[in-house]
């Protein structure tokens, strides 16, 4: 059975607007079946009958509903701001006004869908560039990693040897012979079969420090050198230098740190000009994370074993450095706290790797001359 | 609620203040920086919010003092009380040349609508809120952005329009088209939408922008004859340090350069 709107006169109090009104009278509305009846406020009714009212929606942020109609050539107007009234005649449609009140009912929907709408682009144009550089901040080790795999290793070495011109005159490098030799050779001998062509320096420089610069420059400070008590210890420090090459720990930081702009410039393959002396301060600056010293720290490790030095060797320099770690001639470890930590780990991983290999010889190399041809 | 009934004198031509006659007790609250003089038995108090007391708890005055920012004005307002004996007088001057309309919210319903900034003072216990225009394009192109200033309460409210004020009464369905900017307040069932001029010749040589605000009545209307903005770019683009320094525009002077040598009040 169709659900018959109710005969009921629907009342409600409203603001009628006639041709010299200029303020809204204070009304209230009855409508009964066929017609509008007005009551002002004096007593007089008024009657229009509904086929002459058109209903449509109006006012500040169209919430207003709007009775209007023509009268001896006037416009007339009965306005209903309360939206609970409103909601009772959208429920149950007086008769007569059906069909306006689907109309308005329509009407509303679509400008509520259409504001919604609007709102929801603007707010994701908003959104959406912050949600990037979310992004971006959020996985920035990721990005950084995909750039860094984007990098040949050619390109790697030419922006190293870039790089390493730009700090080298902040070098103070020197080559005594038992000492270059030395360092040489325990450097292929780690390095052998990589696909980057390494170089090693000998810096002169009393702090106990090394570093390596993407694409395979090393450089090791003479207080380094004068450190060491042997070829292994010397050793030890530089198959973590080497591991920080081989896993392209500083490229991943520079290109984290200077983001897109790198990225472009390798692109670009452009690595002369700003860019290298920006990435050589940039190094000098970069402290690798406590996760990428310790892969150096075991991969270096493994390394040794690998090439049959011993890894003892890296355990006592840095003990030794553990002990000096205060000093601030010590740099080598002194960005990085949990020092103990990583000689702990690396025991660990020395009574764990004893067992499964064999005993390996000492490097066959004269320490004391070494150290003996260091300049004072 | 009662409100505060307050008296009033307008004072001044074109850069007027409003002198408000407060009996004991009553009192009044402005925007911050509007005060120009009050006399001896007023006392001043500063508060959080808009100062009606609508607002209670500390959240409802924090949420009150986040919509004043949105509209642009100060955290706090100023509520003048008088504690003295007999009437005594504090007045609220209009921060740029124009007109203060009184608007006693009765008349309009109880509620206006009207620009950000606009508001100068009223009786404590007006109410000031937002109105955020939900008309994408109105708010957009419509010259007064989505947030507009709300007065809702039953005292006197004080607005200030730039240049010469002028009420137009519309009639139920009458459609005003004015330039956007111009509109200072409106009652609340009128309707303001904008409408794009229609021609692109217009659009681009009349100078009146691409879009009129149009108002459809019933209702009243306020509008301004200079907007603070229009006032402002022509006193940038007057200015010998537009564009670079160097050019301004002249009064006109057949002299020209010359005349700028004999008018004398070039540094």
């Amino acid at each position: 059975m169709r659900r018959t709107a109710s005969l009921a006169a629907h009342s409600f109090a409203g603001q009628c607007f006639g041709p010299d009104k200029a303020k809204g009278d204070d009304v209230l509305v009855e409508l009964v079946p066929g017609s509008l009846v007005i009551c002002l406020a004096d007593g007089v009714r008024q009657a229009v009958p509904l086929t002459s009212v058109k209903l449509s929606r109006g006012g500040f942020n169209q919430t207003q509903w709007q009775f209007q109609w023509k009268q001896d050539g006037s416009n007339w107007m009965v306005i209903l701001s309360d939206t609970n009234i409103q909601q009772k005649l959208l429920s149950s449609p007086p008769v007569g006004l059906e069909k306006e009140i689907e109309a308005l009912k329509s009407g509303q929907r679509k400008s509520k869908l259409f504001s919604r709408l609007g709102w929801t682009i603007i707010t994701l144009i908003i959104l959406i560039p912050i949600a990037l550089l979310g992004l971006f901040w959020w996985k920035a080790d990721k990005i950084a990693e995909w750039g860094v795999e984007k990098i040949s290793t050619a390109q790697e070495a030419s922006l190293g040897n870039a790089i390493f011109e730009a700090q080298k005159t902040g070098l103070k490098l020197i080559n005594p012979a038992p000492a270059q030799s030395a360092l040489e050779e325990i450097g292929h001998k780690l390095t052998d079969g990589s696909s980057y062509q390494y170089q090693f320096y000998i810096n002169n420089d009393p702090s106990i420090n090394a570093f390596a610069i993407p694409g395979g420059v090393i450089v090791v400070n003479t207080g380094l050198i004068k450190a060491s008590d042997s070829a292994e210890e010397l050793a030890g420090v530089l198959a973590h230098e080497v591991q920080h090459v081989e896993l392209r720990h500083s490229l991943k930081g520079m290109v984290k740190d200077l983001g897109l702009q790198a990225l472009m410039q390798f692109a670009w393959g452009d690595y002369s000009g700003a860019l290298p002396a920006q990435m050589a301060k940039d190094l000098s600056q970069l402290s690798f994370s406590r996760s990428q010293e310790e892969e150096a720290d075991l991969r270096g490790f493994d390394l040794l074993v690998n090439k049959q030095i011993n890894p003892k060797g890296m355990v006592s320099i840095y003990e030794k450095l553990e002990k000096d770690g205060g000093k601030p001639a010590v740099t080598l470890l002194s960005t990085h706290p949990d020092t103990k930590t990583r000689v702990l780990q690396l025991k660990e991983r020395m009574v764990n790797t004893h067992s499964t290999t064999k005993p390996m010889a000492p490097l066959n190399i004269k320490w004391a001359v070494v150290k003996a041809s260091l300049p004072q | 609620m009662a409100m505060d009934i307050i008296d009033y004198k307008i004072v001044g031509n074109d850069m007027q203040y409003v002198e408000v006659e407060l009996d004991p007790g009553e009192a009044a609250v402005g925007e911050a920086g509007t005060m120009m003089y009050m006399e001896d038995g007023i006392v001043m108090d500063t508060v959080f919010g808009d100062g009606s007391e609508q607002q209670r708890g500390f959240l409802g005055k924090l949420m009150g003092a986040g919509k004043r920012l949105l509209t642009g004005e100060s955290l706090f307002t100023t509520i003048f009380v008088n504690q003295g004996q007999g009437k005594k007088h504090v007045s609220f001057a209009a921060p740029y040349p124009g007109h203060i309309i009184p608007i006693h919210l009765p008349d309009v319903g109880g509620t206006l609508i009207c620009q950000k900034d606009s508001f100068l003072c009223a009786a404590k216990g007006v109410s000031l809120g937002i109105a955020f225009q939900r008309k994408l394009g109105a708010g957009f192109f419509g010259g007064e952005g989505f947030i507009m200033q709300k007065l809702d309460g039953d005292g006197l409210a004080f607005v200030h329009a730039g240049g010469t004020v002028c009420q137009k009464i519309l009639a139920p369905g009458e459609v005003l088209r004015l330039d956007t900017g111009c509109l200072v307040a409106m009652e609340s069932t009128v309707d303001f939408d904008i409408e794009y001029v229609g021609k692109i010749k217009s659009a681009l040589f009349s100078g009146e922008g691409l879009f009129f605000a149009t108002l459809r009545g019933p209702g009243r209307v306020w509008l301004q004859s200079l907007p603070l903005s229009r006032m402002a770019d022509r006193i940038v683009s007057a200015s010998k340090y537009a564009q670079g320094g160097g050019s301004r525009r002249e009064e006109g002077s057949l002299l020209g350069g010359i005349g700028d040598l004999l008018d004398g009040d070039n540094r």
